[in-house]
Order: C-alpha cells, then structure tokens, then sequence
C-alpha cells in the first residue's frame, strides 16, 4: 500500500471535520498539492449567507510551495499555511480606512491575520508551525480551522461593510462586536 | 531564571530556552495584579544600549481564564494551547492610518506570522504557535519562530522605522518594497 502524503493525510482530516475539501496541483507541472477546502457559502451580513460568493480556504505545506517553485525548502522547520481571499475588492480610496481596521480585527483574532493584497483583495493567512516531516495532529488543525472559518466569518463581512462605504470606520470602531453562533444550514 | 518553586509550561520553556543560550526573564501570575497570568521575555536582540528587542511569550488560554475569573465565570473549554510569540519594535507613534497600509503590504512578504498595531504597544510582530496541549509545545520549534522572527523583524525594520521617523514617505516605502520584492 502506496503510504499517503501529508496533504493527503490532511485531506482525510479535514473531510472528518465535515468539510468538502479536494487536492489540486501547487502549480501547472508541480506534483506537490494544495487542499481546497470549501467552497462554503460567503456570509455578507450577519446570519446572511450569498451563495453566489463561495470561499475557499486554501491549505498548503511551505515548504511544498517553494520545491514547487524549484527553490530550497527550509531545512529546519515547516509552515502549514491556511489562506482565504474575501470575495470582494477594496476601493483604492478606502484602501486606508480598511488598513486600520483591518489593524483591529487582528488584536481579536488569536491566530494569523487579515491583510489587503495590492489588487485591493483582503486575505487571511496564519502559518501552523510544524517539523520538516510535515506531521501534525488532527485535533490541533480541526481547531485550527474552525476557528479560523468563525473569525474569517465573523469578521470579513464588516471590512466589505466598510470597503463600501455601507459603515464608517468610526462606526465600525465604536460598535461593540458581536459574535453569533453560525446557522446550522451555512455550516459548510 | 525563574525564581517560582512551582513548574509551569512555561517556566519549563523557559530552562529549555536558557540552556541553548537565550537570556529570559519569567513573570508569575502573582508579579504584577494587572497581569494575572505567566509571561516569559525572551532577549532577541540588543539594538542599542537603550532598546532592545524582546518577545514575550504567553499562552492566550490563560488570558481567557484570568479574564473569566477576574468576571467571576467560568470560563471557556479550551481544547488546545496558544503559545503568543509577541514582540513590540518600539517604533515612535506615527500616522496610524499609513503605518496600517504599510503593514499590511509588508505582511505581504513577512512570513510566518504578521506585524500588527495596537495603541498599547504601537507596532509588533506576532506568531502563535498551536499545540494540543501548554506542555506539548515544541521547544526545537519555538527556538526556530524566535530565529525567524528576528531575521523578519530585522529585514524590514528600516522600513518600518523610516515611516515611523518621517524619514520617507509612504509611497517611496512602498515602491522600494515592490522593487525589493520583484528582484
């Protein structure tokens, strides 16, 4: 029997937890893979869910990211990297006012952070720190992801809100935030 | 090193990294009222006699439990530990908003973990390390995120610091960034 790699492993995991997820290649003629988790559903308001914006939480080992890009992997450690791109674009001339917001959501979250990609698309990223043998432990990315789905969540909606001018950054700094358990239906 | 007769994940992360070389200093629950939960600094580097560059370590569930008992709740089941690898770069308070954008486009390139801003602490880096368990983190690992922050930290802190001082602006910050990252 053919031992299965660690994205694989990681595949079998995430489907456990409930979550749709497939392999595809890190890039067009690499043999090293990527997991898609997802896609769910994009929640644009509280409790609001737009089926026609899915997210996709995209997990992969740095060090497979950078053999597929023929460079030298680390030698000491491993990164596994979770990554989403919100499914919307910042204005330029809110680019600012969603930086210092985007500067408090990340005092909330426990791990990882948003950001704002130059083309005015804001991302999550964390980096799970693992060995070079690429292991990991189940449970820990299990709880990894789901709190990282509730944050992402939780939190991207109100720096749409923002992006487009629905809410002011003063609005959004004064309002208390409130976090609501997810419907059942929207679970995936 | 720590002078608490009781042995704690983290004072046990504190021998591990005093014996490979690292100057620490732990903090007990009971130093400091404000700060009812165990921290540990970690000396990363002296950037002069006055400044000098320190992590503090902390796991977050002791956060959420200190809180929760200050509430007189019960607190939250926490499943995992979240070691908080934290260092503030000590940068004068600058224009918030521009300091915001520019960070976000360096996290860009600073990987693992994120630089943030806070109004206690201005601007810091931030990596947490997840374990199932306080007693389970790695310390080879952490040995490693502390490394890697430092050469991070030290590889875009001019950046950094020539926004903070005025000494650039933010546009000219972000297309030697964009050279930078394009050569």
């Amino acid at each position: 029997m053919t031992e299965k790699s660690a994205v694989e492993r990681l595949k079998s995991v995430v489907n456990y937890a409930n979550y749709p997820a497939q392999l595809a290649p890190l890039s067009a003629d690499s043999e090293k893979q990527r997991l898609l988790v997802g896609p769910g559903a994009y929640m644009f308001a509280q409790g609001q869910y737009d089926p026609q914006r899915p997210v996709v939480m995209e997990m992969a080992f740095l060090n497979d990211v950078l053999r597929s890009n023929a460079l030298e992997p680390n030698p000491k450690v491993d990164y596994l990297q979770f990554m989403l791109d919100l499914p919307f674009e910042v204005p330029q001339e809110q680019h600012g006012a969603v930086c210092e917001l985007i500067a408090v959501f990340n005092l909330l979250v426990p791990f990882g952070g948003f950001g704002l990609h130059e083309n005015g698309k804001p991302t999550f990223r964390y980096e799970h720190l693992v060995n070079r043998e690429q292991d990991f432990e189940a449970f820990v990315v299990i709880e990894i992801l789901n709190t990282l789905m509730f944050f992402i969540e939780n939190l991207g909606y109100k720096i749409e809100a923002l992006a487009t001018g629905q809410d002011t950054l003063e609005q959004m700094l004064n309002e208390a935030i409130h976090f609501d358990p997810r419907p059942q239906q929207a679970a995936q | 090193m720590s002078t608490e007769t009781s042995v704690t994940p983290l004072s046990l992360i504190e021998l591990d990294l005093h014996q490979v070389g690292f100057e620490t200093r732990y903090v007990s629950p009971t130093e400091n009222p404000a700060t009812p939960y165990e921290q540990l600094y970690v000396l990363l580097e002296e950037l002069s006699e006055t400044r000098l560059l320190m992590a503090q370590l902390l796991f977050s569930e002791d956060i959420v439990r200190a809180t929760a008992q200050r509430a007189e709740q019960t607190p939250p089941a926490l499943r995992m530990a979240h070691l908080q690898l934290t260092v503030p770069l000590q940068l004068k308070k600058s224009a918030r908003r521009e300091m915001a954008q520019l960070i976000a486009v360096v996290n860009r390139y600073f990987v693992p973990g994120c630089l943030g801003l806070s109004e206690a602490e201005g601007v810091y880096f931030r990596q947490t390390l997840s374990a199932p368990a306080a007693d389970q983190v790695d310390t080879y690992l952490l040995v490693v995120a502390l490394e890697t922050a430092l050469a991070n930290i030290k590889r875009f802190l001019p950046d950094l610091a020539a926004l903070a001082y005025g000494k650039a602006t933010l546009d000219t910050i972000l297309k030697k960034l964009k050279q930078k990252a394009a050569s």
